[in-house]
């Protein structure tokens, strides 16, 4: 189906969903994040298959994380960008792996380096960072290159 | 060539030995390890410097640390080098291992590998040529006879230095297993 | 009389394990430059195994396991050495007795023994794997080795390995291998195992198992390890020019025969991949054995 259709039966068939055509072939999808992984059952129902990658923004100035779905449909040759927001203090929303059970390992990162918690997902374990003591390290208020001159000593001094 | 000069080996067999016969331990550090298999094969043919990629640290005595150093990697390449029996040579290749190179400002990477083992020579560039590995093994060589390569004496000398700086990095190695806890660390 | 040919005799016992020890250096570096040649490329020196053997021997740490393990390695090079003395080697034949055949099969066993041992006492799982896996592959060439074996003991009504050498004396056309084709044909087929080269080298393999048994092995126990591994090529290749290349009037003879069966493993191991453990024992115990099995047959059925 083409992107107006599908926006409109996204806008009727999903609570609270806002689509904006991006341009031919991509779709951006805003729901709140009681709605999201009913939004991705529904979603799931058309035709997108795959979740390409599950990625987090943080909103520092807003005081919120943007998770964004990336959905790709095989049939319509549509990439739908699913958006939810969650406030930055106690971030926390459902699993999307008893969907897409592949989510479980996006999650899992996401929560080492956002700190976002998923309820259900079974393996929030470390994923990349070994015995990290310290706080979410891709959050923007975390001083990279002040850590960096703690722990492991002197940064070479770049010309910014 | 050089190793065909029989008064310096019958002088000393041992470095005759050791500088000719550099078994490098097969350990893939990070992205540079991609520059040692066309090193160790028949285009850049290393064999013929002595230089046998080894699969076990015991029967290795040169250490090639390819690359970054993230934590995780850090803790495996002390318990490594640890293995090997003296006399043995580290040598680092590539930017990161010098000063963090393209990774000079992440959480995950050591900056200075010279804090945590003692390096006897480096390599700049990011990747190296297989020349330059060459041109650093001929130098090893040089250092050997002139007996300044003495990176793992000075590790047994200073080893409450190196000791102090791989605690700070990685309290949870099992070689700090049982000693009292490091100032800083949660009992 | 008798006060020199005992001279001779306890000289020829002290040459030997010299001679087979240079001998075996030199295989080992042949080995290593015919193997460059064939990837095109230069490749060490001839004498590289003497600088490893050297920077082994003269390493200053020499991490060792226990006593178990320091006498597993002795256990092994002595193994080596002592099966090397009763094999006789173009002029030199030093203790040739009757039955010594015998006692050559069974003394080749005793060096891998030893290094299985120093491998348990180092308390490495891959060294265990590594062990399980040689005795795995000497199981498989022992059964058409044993056969062929006993084929020519038949042939030749002898148990002593300078019979079996004298009885090809003569002409080209005694030689063992136009007497016994099939024995030495399935010899021939088992000889990369019982060398322990490609496609049988799945016992030391340092791509999957880091080294097997040699994997806690370094410095001068290294160096005993490659010492035995030099003298049990040199065995294993004097043993088959011995039974089915007629042995050597004198010892250039001897080691040109030697040369030439090196020459042809090492291009196979050149070459070829390597066996997975269960692939390389049903090629063992496929057509070597049943060669083996049907030459014993009419050799014993050529009796009657």
């Amino acid at each position: 189906m083409s992107e107006d259709d599908l926006k409109k039966a996204i806008e009727r068939g999903v609570e609270a969903a806002a689509a904006t055509v991006q341009k031919k072939g991509r779709l951006v999808v805003t729901v709140p994040k009681t709605a999201a992984v009913s939004a991705l059952i529904a979603l799931r129902a058309r035709g997108f298959e795959h979740l390409s990658a599950i990625s987090c923004t943080d909103w520092l100035e807003e005081g919120q994380f943007e998770l964004v779905y990336h959905l790709w449909s095989y049939s319509d040759k549509i990439h739908v960008m699913l958006k939810t927001r969650l406030p930055r203090e106690n971030p926390q929303i459902v699993t999307a792996s008893p969907v897409f059970p592949h989510a479980q390992t996006y999650e899992r990162e996401i929560h080492e380096m956002y700190g976002v918690r998923f309820e259900g997902n079974p393996r929030l374990t470390p994923l990349l960072l070994d015995h990290w003591q310290g706080p979410p390290p891709m959050r923007r208020d975390f001083d990279t290159r002040q850590y960096v001159q703690d722990t492991f000593g002197s940064t070479p001094p770049v010309g910014e | 060539m050089d190793r065909a000069e029989i008064l310096k080996t019958l002088k000393s067999p041992a470095k005759w030995g050791q500088k000719y016969s550099l078994w490098a331990v097969y350990f893939c550090t990070g992205c540079g390890v991609v520059e040692i298999p066309p090193v160790i094969t028949s285009r850049w043919d290393a064999e013929r410097f002595g230089v046998l990629p080894m699969a076990t640290p015991r029967q290795a005595n040169l250490f090639l640390i390819t690359g970054y150093v993230s934590v995780k990697t850090l803790g495996a390449i002390i318990r490594t080098y640890d293995q090997m029996p003296n006399p043995k040579y580290v040598v680092g290749f590539g930017s990161c291992p010098v000063n963090g190179g393209m990774y000079w400002d992440s959480y995950n990477t050591i900056k200075h590998l010279d804090k945590y083992l003692p390096v006897d020579g480096w390599i700049a560039g990011c990747m190296p040529r297989p020349e330059a590995i060459f041109v650093a093994v001929v130098h090893l060589w040089q250092m050997i006879d002139k007996g300044i390569a003495t990176g793992y004496e000075r590790y047994k000398d200073n080893y409450e230095y190196y000791q102090t700086n791989q605690r700070a990095i990685l309290p949870h190695l099992a070689k700090f297993a049982g000693a009292e806890a490091a100032p800083g660390r949660n009992s | 009389m008798m006060a020199a040919s005992t001279v001779t005799r306890i000289v020829s016992i002290a040459a030997l394990p010299v001679v087979g020890f240079l001998v075996g250096v030199l295989f080992l570096g042949l080995s290593r430059k015919i193997t460059a040649r064939i990837h095109r490329r230069y490749g060490p020196p001839l004498y590289q195994p003497i600088i490893d053997v050297v920077k082994l021997l003269t390493q200053k740490e020499n991490i060792s396991h226990g006593i178990l393990f320091d006498l597993g390695i002795l256990l092994g090079l002595a193994g080596a050495l002592i099966t090397m003395v009763f094999i006789p080697a173009g002029g030199l034949r030093p203790l040739s007795a009757s039955g010594d055949f015998l006692v050559v099969l069974y003394l080749m066993l005793l060096s891998p023994l030893g290094v299985a041992l120093a491998a348990g006492a180092s308390e490495n799982p891959n060294a265990s794997i590594g062990v399980s896996r040689k005795f795995i592959l000497a199981l498989g060439y022992e059964v058409p080795f044993l056969m062929a074996a006993l084929a020519v003991m038949t042939r030749f009504q002898t148990t002593s390995l300078l019979e079996v050498v004298s009885c090809q004396e003569g002409s080209v056309l005694d030689w063992g291998v136009f007497v016994l084709p099939l024995p030495a044909v399935a010899t021939f087929l088992i000889l990369p195992a019982m060398l322990g080269i490609r496609p049988f080298d799945f016992a030391g393999a340092p791509q999957e198992i880091a080294s097997g048994p040699m994997v806690e092995l370094g410095g001068k126990y290294l160096a005993f390890a490659a010492i035995q591994g030099a003298l049990h090529t040199y065995v294993v290749l004097a043993l088959f020019v011995d039974l089915f290349l007629g042995g050597g009037a004198s010892m250039l003879t001897f080691l040109a025969k030697m040369l030439a069966v090196f020459f042809v493993g090492v291009c196979i191991n050149a070459v070829l991949p390597r066996f997975r453990v269960e692939q390389g024992l049903r090629y063992l115990w496929k057509w070597p054995t049943i060669l083996a099995f049907f030459g014993l047959l009419i050799v014993a059925l050529r009796l009657e």
